[in-house]
């Protein structure tokens, strides 16, 4: 499963939204990493999510997100940005055996 | 005799009555394009001519009651962040220069008048509060730059809380004669430490409560109660009620909002708004009250020396003490010097001396009365014209311009519509109206270009507008979902959902009404993106450069904590023919370059100087795939 990860989504969402597109991620069983938000006195948190998926994933993630960032209040602004990209390499490290001390 | 009803009653009709006078005067002085103290203090002196109107004011009320809303407010809307950049010159202005204006203040004086020096030194304690609420308005209005606002603001805070303290000291030691100096010290520390730690205990615990629940109105009643219960309670532990107040409201100004909601921070911040201007009125109107016109010109040797002395120690005081930072330019500590006007503060302290001070304290009420009054007409009105000559703002010519050509838009669209509708009306014919109406329409349209034209040439005044139109906007969204409430369209929870929607987005920044209609000039597929680490000073030039090119923006948090050096990082996404000119933008609008020792660094690369020179853009560039926008 791992190595056929091949795509980073990189989303870029407001605070107001991310509970729920996050929520909407893992009920589809994605694993999201948050990076944290902007979010301080006056400002509007964009908080960044990463995603990593496979090629066919990618529009269904899309997907979810599109249904997800309600929070608008203005028909024309933007609710969420969103970047796909190609990554060479993706891999879980898994914690190795301990071997014995040399 | 009075009852305790009757004295209520009373009371409450010379408070209607002095509100009322303060509204007058805040709108003659708008009117009249002065600022607001002036006036109070011209009314204030307008009172002393009122014999009749003699008032007693006790001192507990002016300082338990008048004092802690002007410290609460200066401090809870103080950015610790602003502080950072000078908090050295700060402090050593604040703790120091009242220090060395206390003491130089009664020297002069002392030796002028033949004043007692334990009596000069009362007053060279209370004039040492500066309150240059006045001159950072006017900075505001000029545009003058921010860090010399901060450096104002953050010493006036500062200043308040120390010449309080060593007023009191002051105060004890001219009463009780008693005077020792190890004793003197250890009572200042004893004092002040002891107000910081109650202040920043019952701030925290204040903000932690704020934090947990979402309730504008209660929010700002916790806050209330933390102004005025820290000052009582300092004052009860026999500490620094005042240095309490201005740690608490540090704290809460700085924490407390995280834990509110936005429609929670308006209303707080608004309410504080509110209270510091009528403590401040009140202050100035209560002098006025207590204070006759005969006692001031019976005085005026000892005001006019108290002037000087005052005028001479301030200069030594900010010279001397910004000599040690090289950084500050001498056109800003001119402004710094000049612009140390004297207002409530000393004026409530003077209020709140003790009688058994004797005559001395009529005498010091009326110095402080003159003082202030100098200070405020002469060094008040004349802040303008100094920070002109002083070059202290820049007003470009191209802002110059902009408003001409707009005003002159405005002007010219007006009376189209004025023709129009009298045309409508049928008083002019629809003759004339034909003739006139073409020319009108042309003169009107070569205008709307000159405007842009104008703006496209310079990103402040574009961003500036797209702003103030972007918040009218969302302000008029707020008032039609109230009258949509009161007319029963929708319920009270729908109402504060969607309110609470506008006022994030009224206290959001500017960039993201600004990107979205910019964003609309790029037609070319985004197939890049940049992720770009730079210092967060330089965050505002670059964003507003950025916008310009329509890319599309977003901003990820930033590391650093508290007082650290703090790095954003910018994700830009962009078609590739515009990589060249996004780089040369970056490589214009990062410029900053700080020498800066890092514990941080240290930590990242063991063994690295301590020094650093940091500055420019740290980039990565990405292929994207695919560019999504919602």
């Amino acid at each position: 499963m791992n190595s056929e990860i091949t795509h980073i989504v990189l989303i870029v969402v407001t605070d107001l939204a991310k509970q729920e597109v996050v929520q909407a991620l893992l009920a589809a069983d994605y694993h999201v990493t948050e990076i944290g938000s902007t979010g301080s006195l006056f400002t509007t948190g964009f908080a960044s999510l990463l995603i990593g998926v496979t090629a066919d994933q990618v529009e269904e993630v899309l997907h979810i997100v599109r249904q997800n960032c309600h929070t608008a209040f203005d028909p024309g602004e933007k609710r969420a940005i969103a970047y796909v990209l190609r990554a060479n390499t993706f891999a879980m490290m898994q914690p190795q055996e301990e071997a014995a001390p040399s | 005799m009075e009852t305790f009803a009757e004295t209520i009653i009373v009371s409450e009709e010379i408070l209607i009555v002095l509100l009322l006078v303060a509204s007058v005067v805040a709108l003659m002085a708008s009117r009249l394009r002065m600022p607001y103290t002036v006036g109070l203090v011209l009314i204030g002196l307008g009172l002393t001519f009122v014999p009749s109107l003699h008032f007693e004011v006790s001192p507990e009320i002016i300082l338990f009651v008048l004092v802690p809303p002007l410290i609460f407010e200066a401090a809870f809307h103080i950015r610790l962040d602003d502080l950072r950049r000078d908090w050295q010159t700060i402090l050593l202005l604040a703790v120091l220069g009242v220090l060395i204006n206390t003491f130089i203040v009664a020297g002069i004086i002392s030796w002028g008048t033949g004043m007692s020096l334990t009596v000069a030194l009362v007053f060279g304690s209370l004039i040492a509060a500066t309150d240059p609420v006045a001159v950072v308005a006017l900075f505001r209005k000029l545009g003058a730059p921010r860090r010399l606002q901060v450096l104002l603001e953050g010493e006036s805070l500062f200043n308040d809380g120390t010449a309080i303290v060593v007023f009191g000291l002051m105060v004890t030691i001219a009463l009780t004669g008693d005077f020792s100096l190890a004793g003197s010290v250890t009572d200042f520390i004893r004092v002040a430490g002891g107000g910081i730690i109650i202040g920043g205990m019952l701030g925290l615990v204040v903000s932690q409560i704020i934090g947990s629940f979402n309730d504008p109105m209660v929010e700002t009643t916790l806050t209330t109660v933390l102004a005025f219960g820290t000052y009582v309670a300092a004052e009860q532990l026999h500490v620094s009620g005042v240095l309490a107040v201005v740690t608490a409201g540090l704290v809460n100004g700085n924490i407390g909002p995280h834990g509110m909601s936005a429609t929670t921070r308006i209303v707080v911040f608004n309410f504080w708004e509110y209270a510091a201007f009528v403590a401040n009125s009140l202050v100035f109107l209560f002098i006025g009250l207590t204070i006759e016109i005969g006692l001031l010109i019976e005085n005026w040797y000892y005001i006019l020396w108290a002037i000087l002395a005052v005028l001479v120690g301030r200069a030594i005081s900010v010279y001397t003490i910004t000599s040690f930072n090289r950084d500050l330019p001498w056109s800003w500590r001119h402004v710094l010097y000049w612009g140390g006007l004297r207002g409530a503060i000393s004026l409530a302290l003077a209020l709140s001396l003790p009688a058994a001070l004797g005559p001395a304290t009529r005498q010091l009420q009326a110095m402080a009365f003159g003082v202030v009054l100098f200070t405020l007409l002469v060094q008040g009105f004349s802040m303008e014209r100094v920070s002109k000559w002083l070059k202290l703002v820049k007003r470009s010519p191209l802002q110059e311009e902009y408003e001409r050509r707009h005003a002159r838009y405005v002007a010219v669209r007006s009376s189209y519509e004025h023709l129009l509708h009298m045309a409508r009306q049928g008083l002019i014919s629809e003759h004339t109206w034909q003739r006139l109406s073409p020319l009108l329409e042309k003169q009107k349209n070569n205008l709307i270009e000159a405007v842009s034209e104008i703006i496209n040439q310079d990103p402040e005044v574009k961003s500036e507008e797209l702003d103030t139109a972007r918040r009218e906007a969302l302000r008029v969204q707020r008032n039609t979902l109230l009258s949509l409430l009161r007319d029963g369209v929708i319920s009270e929870e729908i109402y504060t959902e969607l309110v609470g929607e506008i006022d994030t987005a009224l206290t959001s920044p500017l960039f993201t009404w600004s990107n979205l209609l910019t964003g609309a000039r790029i037609n070319a597929p985004i197939d890049r993106m940049m992720m770009v680490i730079i210092q967060e000073r330089d965050l505002p030039q670059v964003m507003r450069r950025l916008m310009e090119t329509g890319v599309s923006l977003a901003q990820l948090p930033s590391t650093g904590g508290f007082l650290q050096q703090r790095n954003a990082t910018v994700l830009i996404g962009y078609p590739a023919e515009m990589e060249a000119s996004l780089l040369q933008a970056l490589q214009e609008t990062t410029r900053h370059r700080v020498e800066m020792s890092s514990s941080a660094t240290r930590l990242a690369v063991p063994g690295a100087a301590s020094r650093i020179r940091v500055g420019g853009a740290v980039l990565f560039i990405f292929d994207v795939e695919s560019y999504h926008e919602f």
